[in-house]
């Protein structure tokens, strides 16, 4: 599959695309296009994509050992709109990834998520491809466990 | 009549009194004959007025007054004297007056009537407005773009959310479409569309809440040759020819923020252009600024447009926001400096921005 899409998409190249074996993802937001969205175009590149719908689900399923390289987080969920659970991830899974989105980022809160550790504030709407070569580039120290 | 010269001398102290109270009053003191011709005007009323008291002697009062109420003013003394109806005698209200260069101002205009040896004289009392308006303008603008800003950021959140779900989806539907079908082009065409609307939301929000500017020194002519180059690229722009001419110290300014200003600047100039013509830029110093002249070779600023410049969501363009320079002002004065537009007796507009430098 993923030869396939680099065939598709010449602007990532072989190495990359070498570079970037499969990834254990976790999608977090309240919109289910947005999920399915970035389901599918992760899936597509060969990772195992998971989701969650609210920051409790996705805190479960850090909380039951369950370990992601790449954790794609919405700033504001039903049941948070600040940076704490951003800041509850990096200590449940602190060798993952966070990428956090967000609709409306103010300065401040870009400064605030960057100085707790994540790696990209990537505001919507974006561009599917640009959010598949974050997750390839995304650093990945080694895997615990 | 006062016959001792004890009385006489009497009556001119108390003449000299009464004239030092008029002539030093802060408020302008015109009075009127049943006519309504200036029989007195103090010098508070001719600092308001711009006129000097000989020159407006004799004339009818309606020349303080702009239209229509200068043609008014003749039919309502008449109406008052023959009536008896008064709309400010003995009442008093806040009124446009005009000065002699034309620009009007609001007053607050108080009305007596007397009776001097069986005529009726007038004398109205002029309070100045001016700050007091421009401070409720101020104030009643703040507000209104504070509660802009309040709904913008709710709006921004609000459309982008759903926006990032459509351009995903159909960018994921739009990838599985077989290569070179005819809905792959409908899919970018939806793309550039959610795109148009998503730049529209975050024109809206730079005007609505404008972030703070991050100041630093740094050399405009800089930022100036790095905003033209980048219109350059665009092919809508590349017939634009923008040259750069002068020098000055470095101003406190947020490069970002500046760049959309000048952005604006140029590709209002380029669109009034049709895309082909020349751009000048000088650069100087002068009063602790740095100043800024942007000017085109374009057909200039159309009258009707002059007044409402940089008023939010006015444009004379077929699409368009109207926020470009309505941003580009409130950008400005976010680092403390201003902008000023006109057209000139020898063509295109002339753009004049002032900011503070960064050692003055």
């Amino acid at each position: 599959m993923s030869v396939i899409a680099v065939a598709e998409y010449p602007e990532m190249s072989p190495q990359m695309a070498e570079k970037s074996p499969p990834l254990q993802v976790l999608v977090v937001d309240d919109e289910p296009l947005i999920r399915w969205s970035l389901v599918e175009a992760l899936g597509d590149r060969g990772h195992l994509v998971d989701e969650a719908g609210d920051g409790a689900s996705a805190v479960n399923l850090l909380a039951d050992g369950r370990r992601f390289d790449v954790v794609l987080l919405d700033y504001r969920l039903p049941d948070s709109n600040d940076l704490q659970l951003l800041e509850m991830i990096r200590n449940l899974s602190p060798g993952s990834t966070v990428i956090m989105m967000t609709a409306f980022g103010t300065p401040e809160m870009v400064e605030g998520a960057l100085r707790l550790g994540a790696y990209r504030v990537v505001p919507k709407p974006f561009d599917v491809h640009d959010m598949e070569k974050l997750v390839a580039e995304a650093p990945r120290p080694a895997r615990g466990i | 009549m006062p016959t001792s010269p004890d009385e006489i001398e009497r009556l001119r102290e108390s003449e000299a009194r009464l004239r030092s109270i008029v002539e030093s009053a802060v408020d302008g003191i015109i009075v009127i004959d049943a006519r309504g011709r200036i029989e007195a005007f103090n010098p508070g009323a001719e600092r308001l007025f711009g006129y000097r008291a000989d020159e407006v002697l004799g004339l009818s009062v309606s020349i303080l007054m702009p239209q229509p109420y200068r043609d008014e003013h003749d039919g309502y003394m008449a109406r008052y004297l023959e009536t008896g109806e008064a709309r400010i005698i003995g009442i008093g209200r806040d009124v446009t007056a005009m000065r002699k260069d034309g620009r009007t101002f609001p007053v607050h205009l108080s009305v007596g009537e007397m009776s001097l040896d069986g005529e009726r004289k007038f004398t109205g009392i002029l309070h100045d407005l001016s700050a007091r308006v421009q401070m409720e303008d101020r104030l009643r603008e703040q507000a209104a773009l504070a509660r802009l800003g309040e709904m913008a950021a709710v709006i921004a959140h609000e459309v982008k959310n759903p926006l990032a779900a459509v351009r995903g989806a159909i960018q994921v539907i739009g990838n599985r479409l077989p290569a070179g079908s005819r809905e792959v082009g409908v899919v970018a065409d939806i793309i550039a569309r959610i795109d148009t609307l998503n730049q529209l939301v975050k024109d809206l929000l730079l005007f609505a809440r404008p972030p703070q500017p991050r100041l630093l020194p740094l050399d405009v002519s800089l930022v100036l040759e790095a905003t033209a180059a980048l219109l350059n690229q665009d092919a809508a722009h590349a017939g634009m020819h923008v040259t750069i001419t002068g020098q000055a110290p470095p101003v406190m300014a947020d490069a970002e923020l500046l760049k959309i200003v000048f952005i604006n600047l140029f590709v209002n100039s380029s669109q009034a252009m049709k895309g082909h013509g020349e751009v000048g830029v000088t650069i100087a110093a002068g009063d602790g600024a740095c100043v800024v002249v942007v000017t085109d070779t374009g057909p200039g600023i159309p009258a009707a447009a002059r007044e409402r410049l940089f008023t939010p969501f006015f444009t004379t363009k077929s699409r368009g926001t109207g926020l470009g320079l309505s941003t580009v002002k409130r950008l400005l004065e976010a680092h403390h400096g201003s902008i000023e537009l006109e057209s000139p007796e020898t063509g295109g507009t002339r753009a004049t921005i002032r900011l503070p430098l960064a050692n003055p």
